[in-house]
């Protein structure tokens, strides 16, 4: 009986239909290509999967109160442009690390101003804070990409384990685990979820949702940040243009991996799933052989996909609520 | 009597604001560029010149703003259609013929909008947002798959670059004649007053017998239409299609229809406003650039420029807020 109820759990976890797909993907890559599941092309996969990793741990946490961020892409880019700037003055690298973390968190306060004093869109408001910055970043380096000389910096970007987990991926996996307690285990990530499920109700609570977004905004800069830093030391230099288009890769793998647009649930070991989901169909199709003109369609289609199966896992879960309702 | 009324009705106008606005850059910058290069005839024919396509996109993205819905997706279907034309017609066929096949692509882009928005609840923001940066970009580079096909067709190239008696663009003509229809049907036809309500209080249009999906449907459709005719006139201007095609042109054209009094929140603004908006930000940009600033500063500009329009939207919603219920 109690088995039974096991399995039925496991079953209908969300996670469980992302583990699958993520298995048939594996497995339909693998066939096409034997290369695929290679110890040197999963150190690929995870290499290109640590940025966006990183940018949706915070992307997700605000999702799942119910705001959005756009700037985060741009936030890491500067990051990665300010590490570069303090480690070419001399300024020794866990220094700049530290004063380069506490920019994004101011980067991101400015995301919290416009979104919970002046009350704009959460969406349009970071969009134009991200046009601001990126455009600074343009500016400071006139387009060119700064070589930074660091030698024990470029370490950070550079070490595997086991050859096959690269460092960079390794603090992405922290950040979630990390951010996963946070959210299901303490009291400020139960207010999270409550704010995002239901902002009034939450107010009327005794939590105060700006707070909330507030320091999750700032949170979210500090964490895209720390994205701009690993890519900076692992192509060892910084550039006006890097880490900019993960951003809606970000928000992909948030969404992919269960975090609902309007805010409320999802988790980070969702997210996480939702990671290796994206990554592996990507790299998959460059394995296979295809045009890299294919790959943002294909984002995209997947993109559009996670969003339509949010629809329907949305309103699956209204009805069982009201379900539940009426039994009560 | 109420002549006076009229004119103080006018002085209170947010258009009024607007022009002052606008007559404040203008005086600024006819002060402060070398030689007053700023107002000499042949600048000012360039900064209108200039603002076509943005008003293409300002028309179309305005319209769907109106009915409380955002539109991200127009400048990069304008890139796809810029391809999509020239290719066309270097398959030799007849312009007459392409121009309606790039229209309807347009328009399909629209609908796919739509339908994401208004059947899967998706939100407008991400949703085109997707459609965009990934959908139609990545046709961008797949359609001409590499080569950049010239435009050679003569009626293409008169209707892009000919002048009407040797001195009016008929590109400028085109946009203006747009900008002043829309304006007419929004402001005058039922189709508009529609749009203005379901933009307002989608419950209260459906309760007053209007459809507001089938509206949506119509709108989207525009705008992407529209998006299409920018990125024809654009290629044709280059005489070939351009891989970057028209894609910053989207977020000024957004910017501006915002600055112009077209509220995030729908239901409010006009064409005249949008018009004054697209002035004062092409002005703007191209004081900076007589200025001799780098041009990277202009993707600064153009997020401050967004940002201040939607803390003036802020404010003035507020203030329509606190007259209508009393307080806010």
């Amino acid at each position: 009986m109690i088995r039974n109820f096991l399995v039925k759990k496991v079953v209908r976890n969300n996670n469980f239909t992302l583990v699958l797909t993520l298995f048939v993907v594996l497995f339909v890559f693998q066939m096409i290509n034997k290369n695929y599941l290679s110890l040197g092309n999963i150190r690929n996969i995870l290499n290109q999967a640590f940025v966006m990793g990183t940018l949706s741990v915070g992307i997700g946490c605000l999702l799942i109160c119910g705001k959005a961020d756009l700037s985060s892409g741009a936030i890491g880019m500067m990051g990665g442009l300010i590490v570069t700037f303090l480690l070419n003055w001399g300024v020794p690298w866990p220094l700049a690390v530290l004063i380069t973390l506490c920019a994004g968190a101011v980067m991101g306060s400015l995301n919290a101003f416009f979104t919970n004093v002046l009350n704009i869109m959460p969406f349009i408001a970071t969009l134009g804070v991200s046009s601001v910055i990126a455009g600074l970043g343009q500016v400071f380096t006139n387009l060119q990409d700064i070589p930074i000389y660091n030698k024990s910096f470029w370490v950070l970007g550079s070490k595997n384990f086991f050859s096959t987990l690269p460092l960079p991926f390794l603090i992405t996996m922290v950040l979630l685990l990390a951010y996963g307690i946070i959210l299901k285990r303490t009291r400020f990530g139960r207010q999270i979820y409550m704010t995002g499920g239901n902002a009034s109700a939450a107010r009327l609570a005794g939590i105060n949702p700006k707070k909330i977004s507030t320091i999750l905004y700032i949170n979210s800069g500090a964490i895209a940040t720390i994205a701009g830093i690993l890519t900076a030391s692992r192509m060892q230099t910084g550039s006006p243009t890097a880490v900019l288009s993960y951003n809606l890769d970000a928000i992909t793998v948030g969404v992919l991996g269960g975090i609902s647009f309007t805010g409320g649930t999802g988790s980070m070991s969702g997210v996480f799933i939702g990671i290796l989901l994206f990554n592996s169909f990507k790299n998959g199709l460059v394995i296979a052989g295809l045009d890299s003109y294919y790959q943002p369609v294909a984002s995209g289609i997947l993109l559009i996909a996670a969003l339509i199966l949010d629809f329907y896992r949305e309103r699956s879960r209204l009805k069982a609520l009201r379900a539940h309702e009426k039994l009560g | 009597m109420e002549k006076s009324n009229r004119l103080k009705k006018i002085l209170a106008s947010k258009e009024f604001s607007l022009f002052i606005l606008l007559v404040i850059v203008v005086a600024f910058y006819g002060v402060a560029s070398p030689n007053g290069s700023f107002l000499k005839t042949r600048n000012i024919r360039s900064i209108l010149d200039s603002m076509t396509i943005y008003t293409l996109f300002a028309v179309g993205g305005g319209l769907v703003i109106i009915s409380g819905k955002i539109d991200l997706s127009p400048s990069y279907v304008g890139a796809v259609c810029g391809v999509l034309l020239a290719k066309l017609l270097d398959q030799g066929l007849p312009w007459y013929l392409v121009v309606p096949i790039c229209l309807a692509v347009g328009a399909a882009f629209g609908l796919l909008n739509a339908v994401l928005i208004n059947e899967f609840n998706i939100q407008s923001f991400i949703a085109t947002l997707t459609t965009g940066t990934f959908i139609a970009q990545g046709l961008v580079y797949l359609i001409p798959a590499g080569v950049t096909y010239q435009i050679k067709d003569p009626v293409v190239i008169w209707y892009s670059t000919g002048k009407i008696f040797g001195f009016i663009p008929i590109t400028m003509v085109i946009s203006i004649l747009i900008i002043v229809i829309f304006g007419i049907v929004l402001a005058k036809t039922k189709f508009g007053r529609s749009v203005y309500l379901i933009g307002g209080n989608a419950n209260a249009a459906r309760l007053a017998g209007l459809k507001p999906k089938k509206l949506s449907y119509i709108i989207f459709a525009y705008s992407g239409a529209l998006g299409a005719l920018a990125g024809m006139l654009y290629a044709g201007r280059l005489k070939s299609g351009s891989l970057v095609g028209t894609v910053s042109y989207g977020f000024p054209a957004v910017t501006a229809a915002i600055l112009g009094g077209i509220s995030l929140g729908g239901g409010t603004g006009n064409m005249l406003g949008c018009f004054l908006g697209l002035l004062i930000i092409n002005s703007f940009n191209n004081g900076l650039m007589l200025m001799g600033l780098k041009p990277y500063w202009q993707t600064v500009a153009s997020g401050v420029l967004l940002l201040i329009a939607l803390t003036i939207d802020y404010f003035s919603t507020r203030e329509r807020k606190i007259k209508l219920t009393g307080s806010i």
